[in-house]
This record gives C-alpha cells, structure tokens and sequence, in this order.
C-alpha cells in the first residue's frame, strides 16, 4: 500500500537548508567583498595599446540625479564592459575612437553613442515605464504585456507592501487587483486571509481561486509580502485553460523575487503597526438600558403581565450612575465590555532583510521576515503562571538561485521555509464563549473580576452569559507551529542547437508542511471562584457547590499541565509536483509563433483532507500563440486534465480555449489619431472543467470495516461488541464527470494622450454546466435512506463586466500625479439545481443568486390595534402588539408560516460590485497616496437583538423605537417575555453591507541626497501608511463573512516604516 | 562537447518522463490492496453479524441524545421561559408547531426525530442519531444485507436464520416507527436504485402494518429465544442482553397490530373513528405468546420486584450499568425487552433537566416540571383515582381519600417516586449555600418557584432524580438514565387494551395466552408495594363494569406506569385524545401553607413533619392552567419534510400541513 511519498526526515530537511543558506549569504558577502575592493565595480579587462579613455556621468531625466549601476558596454565587443558606480560615474578605456557607447539599464531607454573625439560623455537616461510593465506572468510562462490577449491584471510586490502594514497577503490584495474581491471574516492573529472570489461565485461547491507561489499550488499564507515580485490574477478562459480544470474559478499566479546581476545589493525593511478593533456593535450602559427596558416593559405589559416582574424604580436606577465605591460598581456593574475586553492598541513588528545580486554563473536573491502580530485582547492577570490570549510569530526564509550552468543550461533552485507559531486559548470548544463580551455580553450582567478574586458569572444563562474576559484569561494557551519548507528546482535547456527557438524544461518541487499543536499550557477544564451579586438584594449567588462527598468549602484547583506537543501528522502534508515542458518560439518575419507542451502530475498526501491514500493529478498542457505585425493575435490553449475522483471513461478530461486580439491602433486608418496611443479589442472563448467536490473516487461503491463498533453492552465500561463492523461507506456514480465552465469574454485596452488616460473595459460570462451536486442536495426521497451518489446536475451563469482607468500626469519634473480607478460588477445566478419538482418556484434556488438569502419581509409597522387584527396570524401563537412589524403573507393563505412565505430578498452576501480608487501624487522625494475599497450590492445579516434575554439588558444603538407618535422610526420597540419567534422581525437584522473603506493610505519620503550616501546607504524611504483607517457602512460592525456567530474582531491599522538599501 | 552531452541527457530525461506516462491512467488509479472488499462483509457470520450490528447504532437513544431531551410530548411536563431562547422542541410542539422537528426549523429544536446539529452517523457519538434519518438508514442496510444473505456460504443454517431475523426485525421495527409519527409510508424491501426516480406511493397505515407484520413474524420464527443459549451467542454470552431474539418479536408484532388497531390509525387508513377489533384480536394473540412464556418461564423476561422498581429506567452506583433488568436475592429479573444502545453518561442530561435550574438546584438555564394535571392521574393507595374529575383542587368523591388539605397524602406509591411536592427535604448537604434551599419551597412566592429559576407547576419531577441529585449533595455515581423502548409492564398493559378492545370484552382472553385483560392490568398494580406491605389493589369493581370505564383505569394505568418513558404522546394520538379537553392543558397548582414561613432569608421550615411532608397541612389550593394547546385535527401526525412531500403528489404531505 503506497501510503508516504519520498520520506524525508525532518532533520535532513534543516541540514540540507542549513548548508544551503550558508553558502548563499557567504556568496553575497563575497560579491560585497569584491565590490570593496574595485570601487568602479566595474569588470575591468586589460587595456588595450592605443586606449582612448572615456569618463562621464550619468543623470536620470527624472529626478536629475545620477544613476548607478547602468552598464556601459562598446557596441560589438562584448567583453568591454563597465559599471556606474554609486555617484553615476563611469570610466572606460576603448580600443578606439570608432567605437560606439551602449548605456543600457533596466528601467531606463537604451542609449547609443558615438565616442569620436569626446573624452567625457554624460548621459540623461529617461525612464522606460513600459519596459518595466512590459512582461505579464501568465501560466507556464510570461508574455510580453502588448501580446497579452487575455483578461489577466497584474500588481507588484512594491504595491503591496503599502497596504500599511497587513501581513496577510491574501488581504494585502484587497482593491489591488480589479476583478477580485475579498471577504474578511476575523481579525485574529494568523487568520486575516480573506476568502478570495475572482469575478464572482459560479458553483456552490467551490468559489476559491487556485492559487500558484512560483507555479506550484501553495497556500497564500506562506508567502510574505516582501518577496513577492509580482501577482497575477488570470480571469478568462483564455488565461486560464492552461490550468484545466483547476483554474475554473481563476487563478493567482504569485512570482517571488529573483536575483539581479549585480554587486549585492542589501535591502532592510522594518514595520511597527498600531492597531485596533475595528467597528464593533454599539451599547448602551446599564443606566440606559434599564430605562429603555422599562419602556419595553410598559409598552408589552397587557400582553404579557408577567414582564412586570423586571421593572426597576429609578431610584434603583440611579445607582448605575455616580458611583463611588467598588461595592457599588459591583453589586451595580456597569461595564462597557468592549473597552474592557481590548487594548486601546495592540503592536504589531515586522523585520526584513533582502539581499540580492550575483554574477554571469550565479544569481542569488535571499530573504529573511520576521513577523510579530500582537494581540489586541487586554488580559486580566490570571496568577497562573501561564500567558493566555492571541499571537503569532512567524519567520520567512527565502533562497531564489539561478545557475547559468552552460550558455544554453539554467537551472532555478527555489527554497523556502516558513516556521509559524501561532497562539491562542487552550482547544477552545466554542468562539461564542471567548466573544461574547464584544458584541451581545450586557453592561450589568456581572462584574467581570470582583475584588475578591471571583469571576463574574450569571447563573441563569452560562451559555449566553459565559463571563468572555474570564474564558480568555483563564483558557490556557495554545502554540499551534507550522513549519513550511517548499523546494523547487527547475533546469531549462535551450535546445536551440537542434531546431532553433525549441528550449526544454523541467521543473521538480517538493513542499513539506509540518503542524505541530498542543503544546502549552493546557487549562481546559479550570474551575475558579464564579459568583453573581443579586442587585437588587446584594446576595452573592455562587456557582461553586461544596464537596459532594465531603461537604468541604469549594476550592481553586490548580491543575493545568504543561504539554509538550504534538505532531499532528495527520496534518502533515507533502506535495511533490513534477513538470516537463517544451516551449518554442521563433519569429519569423513579421511572424512570431510560439508553442508549449507541458506535462504536469502532482501527488499530495494529507491525511486529515485525504485519508491514507495520497491524491494524484495528472494534466496535459500545451499553448500556440501567433502573432502578425504585433498587430492581429491569435492564441489556442488548452489541457487534457486526469483526476482520480472519476471512472476511468470520464477520467480526463480535454479543455481548450481559443482568443483573438487586433491592436487597432497599429492599423493605418488610425494613423490620424494621433492622441491615441494603443487601442487594442481582444475576445476569447473556452471551456474549463472543475472537480473540486469535496469527496475522492465519486465512482464507486467503498465500503469499510472495523470503523466503530456498537455498544451493544449493558455495562457502560465495556465500549464495544465483539464483532467488527462492515459497513458501505458511500455509493459511487460510475458515470460522474467534469462540471464545465464556458467562460466567454470580450475587452478593449486603450491608451490616450501619450498614457495620459490608458484603461480597459471586460465584459464576461462564466456559464457553468454539470454542477456536481451532493448527493444530500439531490431531490431524493428520505426514504432512499443514504446520502445518494454525486451526480452532475447542476447550472449557474456569472454575467458582469470590469472597468479600468487609470490616470497619470507629469506636471514638471518634480511632480506627478496618478490615479487608478476599477470597478467590478459580477451577478450569479443558480440555473439549475435539482430543486424538488413540487416546490413553488419562489423557493426554488432556481432563478436566484446562489447566495441570496430567504428572508420574512416586513412592510412597515402596524400602527393601531385595527391595522393589527387586519394583518394575517402567525403559525404559531405569537402575541401581537402595536409597532411590531406587518410580516407579508407571501403565500397568500392568511397565515404567516415559517418556511413557505419566506423568500429570497435583497442581495447575496458576496457582493456583486466591488470598486475602488487610489489617488496618488509624487513630489520630489515625497510621495502620498490614498486607496479608497468599497463594495455594494450585498447583504449581511446581522442577528445580534436588544434584550435577547429577558434577564439581560443588552441594548444596542438600533435608532428609534416605534411609539404611536413616530410610526416612522429605525426599530420596532424590543420585546422581553414573548413567544415570538425571528420570523416577525422580519428584515430588521438584514443589513445593507455595502461599504467604503479607506483602505490604505501613504505618506512616504526617498531619501537619496548625499548625507544618505554619507552614512553608507544607498537609499533610504521612510512612511507612514495605514489600514482600514475609516469605514462607512450601515452594517453595526466591520466584517464582511458572518461565519456563525461572533469572532475575533477585525483591525485597523497604522504603520510607521523603513526602507533602507545599502 | 561537453553541453551536447548534457543536451542529450536532459532530453533524454525529458522524453522519458513523459513515456513513462503512457501509463497515465495506471497512474490514477486506486491501489485495490487499500481499500475493503465488500464481499468480505458477507461471507461468515462474524463479518456479517459485524455488518449487522451497524443496525442497532440506528436506534436513537431518545432519553439521552442531547442536554435537554424532550421525549414527554404529551402533556406531563412543562418548560420554562428560557425554552424559547433555545427554540425547544417541546416549546415548538405546545406552539402546535410541529415543523421544528425537522433539522433546520427553528432553533436548535432537540427533538430525537430529527438531526441537530451533528449529522447522522452510526458511531458512537449519542448526538448524531435521530429516528428519521436513522430508521430510513437502517432500512436500507437491512435490505442490503438481505439482499446479500446467500454470500454467507461459510456459516451454519441457525447462524443464517440468526443474521436473518435480526435484519427482518429491524426492517420492520425502523418502518413502525416511522408510520407511527408520519403516518403510511411506503414498505421499502429492497435496496433502491440511485440512478433512477423514485416514485413510490405512500400506503395507508394499516398496509404498511401489513407489511411491518409480516417481516415481524419471519423475525419471531428465525430468531433465538435466548442468544446464550444457542452456539452463535457464544462469542458474546453474558453480553446478548441488547441483541435481538423472538421475544422481542413477538412483543413488537403485538404492538405493530394494537397501534394499527388504535382509532387514530384506523381512521387514517379508512376506516371508523374506533378501534378495529381484527388488528387488536391479532395483537393480543402477539403479545399473549409472550406473556404465556413470561408466566410459565420459557423466557427470560419478568417484571423487577417493587424493591427494585427504579431500576427499570435508572441505575445509580452500579457503575453505569444499563437499567431495565434487576437482580433481587440472587433472582434477575428481566423486564426491559427492547432497548437501543447507550452512548455515554447522562451528565448535563436527564439527570438534570428535570430538577430546579438556575441555581437552585443546578446550575442550568432552564428545567422541565411536571404538570398538576398529569400528578393527578397518579390516584390514591386504595387504587381509586384522586377524584371524578382528577382535580388537584377537587376534593375526592367515589369512595377516594383525597384532601385537598393534605392532597398528597396517601396517594399511590408511585407519586412518590415521580414527583417532589411543597415540604418535601430536597438537599441533605448542611452547606451555607444550600441552606435557603433544603426543603422544596414550593408554596405561593416560595423560592423554588422564582420566575425564572423555579417550578410553573408547584411540583418537581423526581423520577430520575431523587433526593440527592443535587448541585450540593453531588450523588450522582455513574448515575445512568435509559428507559427502554418497550418494557414487560408496557406489554401487560397493551394485552389489556388489546384483548379488550378486540373482543368488547373485559373478560375475554387471546387464543394464546388463559388470561383477561382485568388480570393483565392488576399484574402491574399489584407489583406495586404499599408502606403497609401489602400490594396496591387492583381496578376497583366500579370500573369493571364497561369496557368504557375499564379503558379509563386502563389509560390512568398506562399514564401511572410509563410515566415520562416516551409513551403518552403516541398513547394521546392513538387514542385520538391529544386535541381534545382535558388532555390539551398542561395545569400548575398554587397554594399556601397553614403554617406561612415567616422568613425567606433565613428560612425557619416553620411546618410541622420534616420527615413526612405529605403530612404538612395547606390551604387554598387552586389549580390553574399554564398552558393551552390549540390543537386541530392535523396536530395527530407530524409533518413530512418538505423536500419529500414536494417531490411527486404520491407522497402527498400529511393533511393540514
């Protein structure tokens, strides 16, 4: 049985990293050393008899200051090469006076000039933006961005790393990239990734993008910000038909930096983030809240005279205000939770270095980020002797090698390793139990900590009630590590010495994740002091009952451990990935044609996801792409995919994309145009396949034995009947295959006013057929009586469009201005679903967006006892007062029921429009920018209601109450005792979730004068930037996801940072 | 010359790679060696015995699934305000809201028909069962099983019977529980199709009972009276209390064709609003095999002496050993027939949600309280009920002792073991904190009956929880509440019903078994002990003298007997009684003491008998109601879910719903 890929142990993993990072940072001192040594830097040969000697500097049209590092090298004679020094001075000896000077460096034109008789020749550069931007990662490989026929958006790391200090980078994407949005759900430390859609969600089985660090399937999480060089999300069938059938839902491509030719250059980063919760809930104190409750009270009174029993004199009111001693405040507490439970401001550090440089044989980039994430909760101290509460440490480590082994052989070894430690409360059971006071706990449910040392607690609701400040302190702490150690090794072969234009390459890689949790200390089961001051009597009640047997007085047990840690192993996960590529690509004339095949297979073993059998995939790769003039583009890609979830008839699948492209503007017609730079229409059309039900070998019938056995025991202590058991597992659909995305897209690229305006306009449609359904989501009987087979069934359809402008102006030569604006629209919609035959279409999925919710729907008040005895019962006998929603019959019976007169409303909870802007303005050595994110067209709701419990006095900032003399008000009045169930709410917790953040914003400054240069550093860029600094919305707090019930709360951030080169 | 060579390597290598995938969908295939051949689970009676026992893990364990269990859905108990944050399942039901018994309805239910939250499985986890989903489950693998019966070559022919009759027992019991909530349903017998639409009719309850019969009956031929007893039991003897036998059978056919008879089902299925005197004969031929060999001991099942009675539905200190059998002078006594399994302690369970929350008696946010009206059904010690009208505040007439000064005074020894009353010693801890609390304060304004934290009913039920089961005391020792499906009380009492009901006779007998339904009734009475040592007496003559009136002895009897055992909900259906008056409120009673406590603070128990709180005088007893059902007609079944009855009009939604 194959159960383990090549078993590597873990401590030949380090060593082999080890020596590996020895000899890269003792190579990069070597290159520092040679620089020390020949100030010119420059490779210098033999003079020659006869040498002329040239001498100058180099300037940078933009900023008029010299340019370092720009080769100098006589036309046609290779070996005579120089290098700019720092101040941009070169000096070079020359055979002769015919000889003609190339200056070239990346980012700036390349100049020829002739030397003739001149002995000092200065050269202004001016920059070559479009060269910069000029190369696109696409799958297996890059193209150039003017040949770029798909819809593909691209961003750099420099980019990101203004998103003023988030570490996460899935979050860090956020407004970045049109066509993706995000959805964050917590502001824990280590879990910021935000669910990523690309172009909105076209199966209920999977929405996630496929996601590729340096071309293989990676988690987002083990890339840090810093080494990201570039990220590209590819959009339509055109970009992605090369993934098959992974890249259905779109695909990130995140390219890690490589190493430059070059003296080492050594880059250091440092990051020190304030942060602090974002919105949270609105309450009231206690004083109010017992005020309001009184109104409630009135107001509910003849229907339930019971409530009665809550009504407080204001005299007793009055002692929640004024107080002035601490029996007061703890037989009366009035605790804002919120403030109690956070720091006004957590910090967060993040430290990295970079270096990178390497000669003609070696290129080297390395990478080194140390992060801190703080934890915003403010810990009471528990005398235990343990640290509760959040954190995550982690260390990033980063070596890109490119060998130059022969002229024609490269080989890339990639290795990284990420050791995280993350922490957290001890195996908490529920988040309901550590959050509550943030959102629902009341300002005067119980004093959290009372002097003498018992913990607050409610002896009518534990649940509801759990004391949250006591559950974060005394929960232990838990250090989850996960170690990372991912290798690539890649050799490319030109073989242009058989066909020319024919390279070969062939790419090995081997990921290791390691998780180790348990570790810590471990106070799950704590038992302390717990006690509830009656206020209106003074009586403590205790929690803590006396010794059953013994009747002696409750005491504190001490008796958390210390554990040392475990491997979960089935956690641990291997992924080994191996390629084969061809590529050729040859101009011919006007003609330029290139051509790739790829083979691919990938083998992961995890157990926790998998099982025992590691996952295999198999996938056939190829892409042509043709090109006339760089005017009339063609391309054909496609994938022939195998996965093993299939019967082998259906096992691969062939999926192919075909576009096309005409840069307009190249065509004579428009020669007359003159403002218009680049107008470029491009259209493609294709079909990717998905599999990504969550379940392997859909095809057959498994069955398994000794899983379990009954208790078939009257004796409790005996756990199992002698026989083992047989038992069908799960019923295979031999004729279940590949669901199917047409994704069709057509856009225009335009560029005007020499890139004063430049922009593009996409629209698509993602139409996805053979849905794999869950056998549980199949219009099957219950008497079927198992979860039925997968089969292929379903339909859904995405329309949208996207829209790109981007503005940039060069007023002089010391300022600029830039601004980038995006919007994205994408609409789904269920088309098929195998909804039950008989079910009235309203309840149907058909026709709807998949996540629309089904909601009551409340049309206004009642506002007098007539409208109400006109308004249509409840199911159930709820009691009905004034002011309470009318609910709508949508069925038209005369009763409101609780499932078939709810129906689907307002917006899905993704939202459909995303767009943001980013303005930005550069002066001299200064820099600012704002980001502005928003999304509308969405619904959250929110459940979190006024007086939950009759008992506790939480009340939020609802707005309004209704009341006979303002029928139009924000909230029906909260009821106390009642029979009500949610369905006469109505809509009043559905939320509009439409935002606007202001997302980022930066202020920088580049110092490049020469004190700079006078303490040894290159360059030198100090900002401030911040994150999530301002959010309007109507939602009561700032998350985008509700993942059931209440988390950690999200953060804004400010950062204050450096950037140094030396 | 040298990168030639290198050139023709890593082409070499290149081009090999991808030969070596003319295998590819080798490469992708599943390695057969990994993963469990099906034909293993049918070839010997071990495997298959193995594959049979899933059957049993179907069986939800209603009593003990979930920290509150709301299995009492008739009107014996009554919930408290907190209830409704949870969305309780028997909130919903006094709502008349029977769709939250499906996973999904509203809250977080708790009822055992349906998930919660957890999904279904078979493992040993007590809350990922449910009747509906387990029945349908278990069904299927009892067809598969049949359906694969003759793959057991290496077995003997008792060994096939055995395996057998277990999977034909199951088939049926799974299908008699499901029609007896949801009415007919169609009789699943072979394992369906998933590739092609389902479309079987329902039929009417007394066809499936047909069906549900007959399987029945094939299990009471094929199957072992005693497991022990036969060589295949061997590997599991002494541990075959649980496994199915012929007994088991037989009570179950029985009880299969008395529900068939009963009048809801009756009606349903087409006929009159009456019993039908054929399926009752049947039953009582049913259950008259069993009680015949119960009382001539050719089986194993007994009732458990008075001495022992608690046993029956709860153990305590017996380190967690299943109730429902007793030993008494070295005597084991059987009298649970069928029992599901059990998947763990009570803790946080029936052992608690019975008893006063809030801090008083337990640290739980809400509690269940017996209801006055369904105390009242519990009669006098002279076996006479409590009065004409069973009124708390009704003084007794007909001969009864009742005081409504004293109503709690010489009442049927069962009242004491179910129910906690006003001056009754609750705590024995001296602790300061339990001091308030000692003695159950249960008069108007006393503190067991706070608003949120005490009883609504003026009464504690304390059939699972007796005096010490306390937050204080802690007497809790592997403390073990199960009550079993079916017990051999329940069957005497049925065998009345039925041999009554069947031939309009009280003094008729069945064909199998020389006994009358007078006699079957005052087995279970008279196994009831009185203070004085002699057995309760039976149904006084003034109930013999219709079957009318003798039915009304026969309902107090099942209600006194199976009290909070899961049967009164079904017996209120059956009987067509649950929307009708009295049996739709749900009653508290209120009252003060003739010696008033003076200080709540620092309670004095100013009342006379500590020892014997029955003997506390009170006043002003009233009885009020605290809940009303608004039950119509469609209240007698529970609704199909809506994506079966959505699927094709032949397996239309029970009517009303």
């Amino acid at each position: 049985m194959k159960i383990r890929l090549i078993k590597i142990p873990r401590k030949t993993n380090v060593v082999v990293m080890g020596v590996l990072f020895q000899f890269l940072f003792s190579n990069a001192l070597l290159a520092k050393g040679v620089g020390v040594d020949s100030p010119s830097l420059a490779t210098e040969k033999k003079p020659v008899a006869q040498q002329i000697i040239v001498s100058g500097t180099i300037t940078s049209s933009e900023d008029k200051l010299p340019v370092p590092g720009v080769t100098v090298a006589v036309k046609g004679n290779p070996k005579l090469v120089v290098v700019t020094d720092f101040d941009g001075n070169y000096k070079i000896s020359l055979p002769s006076s015919d000889a003609v000077l190339v200056f070239s460096s990346i980012g700036f034109k390349t100049i020829e000039k002739k030397v003739g008789s001149q002995t000092i020749i200065n050269i202004v550069m001016s920059s070559d933006q479009t060269n910069l931007e000029e190369v696109v990662v696409v799958g297996f490989g890059t193209q150039k961005k003017a040949s770029v026929i798909g819809a593909i958006s691209q961003t750099t790391g420099k980019v990101l790393q203004r998103t003023g200090g988030v570490s996460s980078l899935g979050a860090a994407l956020t407004g970045n990239l049109p066509g993706i949005s995000t959805l964050q759900t917590t502001g824990k430390p280590g879990e910021e990734d935000p669910q990523i859609i690309i172009r909105g969600v076209s199966s209920w089985n999977n929405s996630s993008p496929l996601i590729l660090v340096d071309g293989i399937e990676r988690e987002i999480s083990s890339v840090d910000i810093t080494s990201v060089e570039t990220v590209s999300v590819l959009k339509d069938a055109s970009a992605t038909a090369v993934y098959g059938v992974r890249g259905a839902n779109g695909v990130i491509l995140i390219t890690t930096k490589r190493g430059v030719e070059g003296k080492a250059k050594i880059d250091f980063g440092f990051n020190s983030v304030m942060k602090t919760a974002s919105k949270l809930p609105g309450k009231y104190d206690a004083y109010d809240a017992l005020l309001i409750k009184n109104r409630v009270i009135e107001y509910e009174l003849n229907q339930r005279p019971d409530s009665w029993a809550y009504i407080r004199p204001q005299s007793f009111i009055d002692n929640y205000r004024n107080q002035t001693t601490q029996e007061q405040r703890e037989r009366y507490p009035n605790i804002d939770w919120q403030d109690f439970m956070f720091k006004d401001f957590a910090m967060t550090h993040n430290a990295n270095l970079n270096i990178t440089g390497g000669t003609d044989k070696v290129k080297y980039f390395a990478a080194v980020d140390y992060l801190h994430e703080g934890d915003l909760v403010d810990l009471i101290p528990n005398g235990k002797g343990f640290d509760s509460g959040y954190a995550l440490n982690r260390l990033n480590s980063r070596a890109n090698l490119d060998f130059q082994l022969s002229k024609t052989t490269t080989l890339k070894v990639n290795l990284a390793g990420s050791y995280s430690q993350k922490q957290q409360p001890w195996r908490v059971i529920s988040e309901g139990y550590l959050w509550q006071g943030a959102y629902t706990l009341p300002p005067d449910v119980y004093y959290p900590k009372y002097s003498d040392g018992a913990w607050g607690y409610h002896p009518l609701n534990q649940v509801q009630g759990a004391n949250s400040a006591m559950n974060l302190t005394m929960g232990g702490a838990e250090y989850i590590t996960t170690t990372r150690i991912t290798s690539d090794f890649n050799l490319k072969q030109d073989l242009g010495k058989f066909i020319k234009g024919l390279s070969a390459n062939v790419t090995f890689s081997l990921d290791n994740t390691f998780l180790e949790n348990q570790r810590g200390a471990n106070n799950q089961n704590f038992t302390v002091y717990e006690k509830w001051i009656d206020p209106l009597t003074g009586i403590p009640v205790l929690r803590n009952a006396p010794d059953g047997l013994t009747g002696f007085d409750f005491y504190e047990s001490s008796d958390w451990t210390i554990n040392g840690g475990l491997m979960d192993n089935g956690q641990t996960r291997r992924n080994l990935t191996y390629q084969a590529q061809l590529f050729y690509g040859r101009q011919f004339g006007d003609h330029n044609v290139t051509a790739m095949g790829n083979l691919q297979r990938q083998e992961l073993a995890h157990i926790a996801v998998l099982g025992d059998l590691p996952s295999y995939r198999e996938d056939w790769i190829f892409r042509a792409t043709y090109d006339y003039k760089s005017k009339y583009f063609a391309e054909y890609s496609g994938a022939y995919n195998g996965t093993e979830k299939f019967a082998s008839a259906n096992r691969f699948g062939f999926f192919n994309s075909g576009t096309v492209g005409w840069v307009i503007s190249k065509e004579k017609f428009m020669s007359k145009l003159t403002f218009l730079d680049n107008l470029k229409v491009r259209a493609s059309y294709g079909t990717i396949g998905d599999d990504s039900a969550n379940a392997r070998f859909l095809y057959f019938d498994q069955y398994g034995n000794g899983i379990t056995r009954p208790r078939l025991t009257t004796t409790e202590g005996e756990t199992s009947s002698a026989y083992g058991w047989f038992t069908q597992t799960s019923i295979g659909n031999p004729n279940i295959g590949w669901e199917n995305v047409t994704k069709k897209n057509f856009g225009v690229e335009f560029s005007i006013f020499d890139k004063l305006f430049s922009g593009s306009v996409d629209i698509f449609n993602d139409y996805r057929t053979d849905i794999l359904m869950a056998g549980s989501d199949r219009a099957m009987p219950s008497y079927f009586g198992f979860t039925p087979p997968r089969v292929n069934l379903g339909a859904m359809e995405v329309n949208g469009y996207e829209f790109e402008l981007h503005f940039s102006k060069r007023i002089n030569n010391d300022v600029r201005l830039w601004a980038d604006f995006a919007l994205t629209h994408a609409k789904d919609r269920v088309i098929f679903r195998d909804d039950p035959g008989l079910l009235p279409d309203y309840m149907k999925r058909e026709g709807y967006a998949l996540r629309q919710g089904r909601y009551m729907i409340d049309q206004g008040f009642y506002n007098t006892w007539d409208e109400l005895y006109g308004s249509p019962a409840f199911e159930t006998n709820d009691s009905k007062i004034p002011g309470n929603y009318r609910i709508m019959d949508y069925n038209g019976d005369g009763i409101i029921n609780q499932d078939t007169d709810r129906v689907r409303y307002g917006y899905p909870s993704n939202p459909q429009n995303t767009y943001n802007a980013t303005l930005g303005v550069d002066w001299k050595g200064f820099s600012a920018m704002v980001q502005f994110y928003g999304v509308n067209n969405v619904m959250r709701s929110v459940p979190i209601s006024t007086f939950s419990l009759a008992y506790f006095n939480n009340v939020f900032e609802e707005g309004t109450y209704w009341s006979k003399d303002n029928t139009n008000a924000d909230s029906p009045v909260p009821r106390l005792n009642n029979t009500l169930n949610g369905d006469s709410w109505g809509t009043r917790y559905l939320y509009d979730g439409s935002y606007i953040r202001l997302k980022n914003a930066e202020i920088a400054y580049n110092f490049t004068s020469n004190w700079v240069k006078s303490i040894g550093l290159e360059s030198l860029r100090v900002y401030a930037n911040g994150n999530n600094l301002f959010l309007w919305t109507k939602t009561p707090d700032d998350r985008e996801v509700d993942n059931g019930g209440i988390a950690y709360p999200t953060v804004r951030r400010v950062n204050l940072g450096f950037r140094l080169t030396l | 010359m040298k990168i030639y060579n290198k050139i023709i390597l890593y082409c070499g290598l290149f081009f090999f790679l991808a030969g070596s995938t003319s295998s590819c969908t080798d490469y992708l295939d599943v390695a057969p060696a990994s993963l469990v051949n099906p034909e293993d689970a049918y070839k010997n009676f071990v495997n298959f015995q193995g594959f049979t026992e899933e059957l049993y893990n179907c069986v939800p364990s209603f009593c003990n699934r979930d920290d509150n269990n709301f299995f009492n859905n008739g009107e014996e108990e009554m919930w408290q305000q907190n209830a409704t944050n949870q969305g309780a399942w028997i909130w919903q039901v006094d709502l008349g809201n029977y769709w939250s018994w499906q996973r999904g309805g509203f809250g977080n239910g708790g009822s055992f028909l349906d998930q919660n939250t957890d999904n279904f499985s078979t493992d040993n986890n007590k809350r990922s069962k449910s009747l509906w989903v387990g029945a349908w489950y278990g069904i299927r693998r009892a067809n598969i099983g049949l359906a694969n019966i003759d793959k057991m070559v290496d077995a003997t022919p008792e060994e096939k019977n055995i395996i057998a009759g277990q999977l034909y027992f199951f088939r049926a019991w799974f299908h008699m529980h499901l029609i007896t909530y949801w009415g007919g349903m169609p009789y699943i017998d072979y394992v369906l199709p998933s590739d092609e639409p389902l479309r079987l009719p329902r039929l009417t309850y007394q066809q499936t009972a047909d069906k549900i019969a007959e399987d029945f009956q094939k299990a009471y031929e094929l199957l072992p009276g005693n497991w022990d007893a036969v060589p295949a039991g061997q590997a599991t003897v002494n541990k075959n209390e649980l496994r199915i036998n012929k007994w088991m059978a037989i009570a179950y056919l029985g009880k299969n064709y008395l529900y068939a008879g009963s009048p809801l089902m009756n009606l349903s299925s087409g006929g009159a609003d009456a019993y039908n005197a054929e399926y009752c004969k049947k039953a009582a031929d049913a259950f008259g095999i069993l009680l015949q060999a119960s009382e001539t001991g050719a089986c194993q099942y007994s009732l458990i002496p008075w001495s022992k009675y608690s046993e029956n539905y709860m153990t305590n200190g017996q380190g967690g050993r299943m109730p429902g059998t007793a030993t008494v002078n070295n005597v084991v006594y059987n009298e649970a027939i069928f029992r599901g399994p059990n998947w763990g302690g009570t803790d946080q369970s029936t052992n608690k949600q019975y008893l006063c929350a809030g801090g008083v008696l337990q640290d739980r946010s809400w509690s269940q309280y017996a209801t006055a009206n369904y105390v009242n059904y519990f009669g006098m010690d002279t076996g006479l009920p409590i009065n004409s009208v069973s009124k708390a505040d009704v003084p007794g007439d007909q001969g009864s002792t009742y005081d409504v000064h004293y109503p709690w005074k010489n009442r049927d020894p069962r009242f004491y073991i179910n129910f906690g009353f006003d001056t009754q010693k609750m705590v024995n801890s001296t602790a300061a904190a339990a001091k308030n609390f000692v003695y159950a304060n249960l008069y108007t304004g006393g503190n067991y009956r706070a608003a949120n934290t005490g009883s609504n009913t003026g009464y504690l039920m304390m059939k699972f929880n007796p005096l010490g089961f306390n937050k204080y005391d802690n007497a809790y020792n592997r403390h073990q509440v199960h009550t079993a499906w079916m017990r051999l009380a329940d069957v005497y009492l049925m065998y009345a019903e039925s041999v009554a009901m069947g031939y309009n006779n009280i003094n008729a007998t069945s064909t199998t078994f020389s006994q009358n339904a007078v006699y079957a009734i005052n087995k279970v009475r008279n196994r009831v002990i009185l203070p004085n040592g002699n057995p309760l007496p039976g149904v006084a003559p003034i109930f013999l003298t219709s079957v009318e009136s003798f039915m009304s002895e026969v309902r107090r009897e099942r209600a006194v007997e199976l009290a909070y055992e899961g049967h009164r909900f079904n017996d209120l259906r059956r009987w067509r009684l649950l929307i009708k008056s009295p049996y739709n409120v749900k009653t508290g009673i209120s009252f003060d003491r003739a010696i008033p406590e003076t200080n709540n603070a620092t309670p004095t128990f100013n009342f006379l008998d500590k020892n014997v709180p029955q003997n506390n005088r009170i006043e002003n007893l009233r009885e009020y109601v605290v809940w009303q059902r608004n039950f119509t007609e469609r209240h007698y079944w529970l609704p199909l879910k809506r994506g079966d009855a959505n699927l094709y009009p032949e397996f239309a939604q029970n009517p009303g719903w």
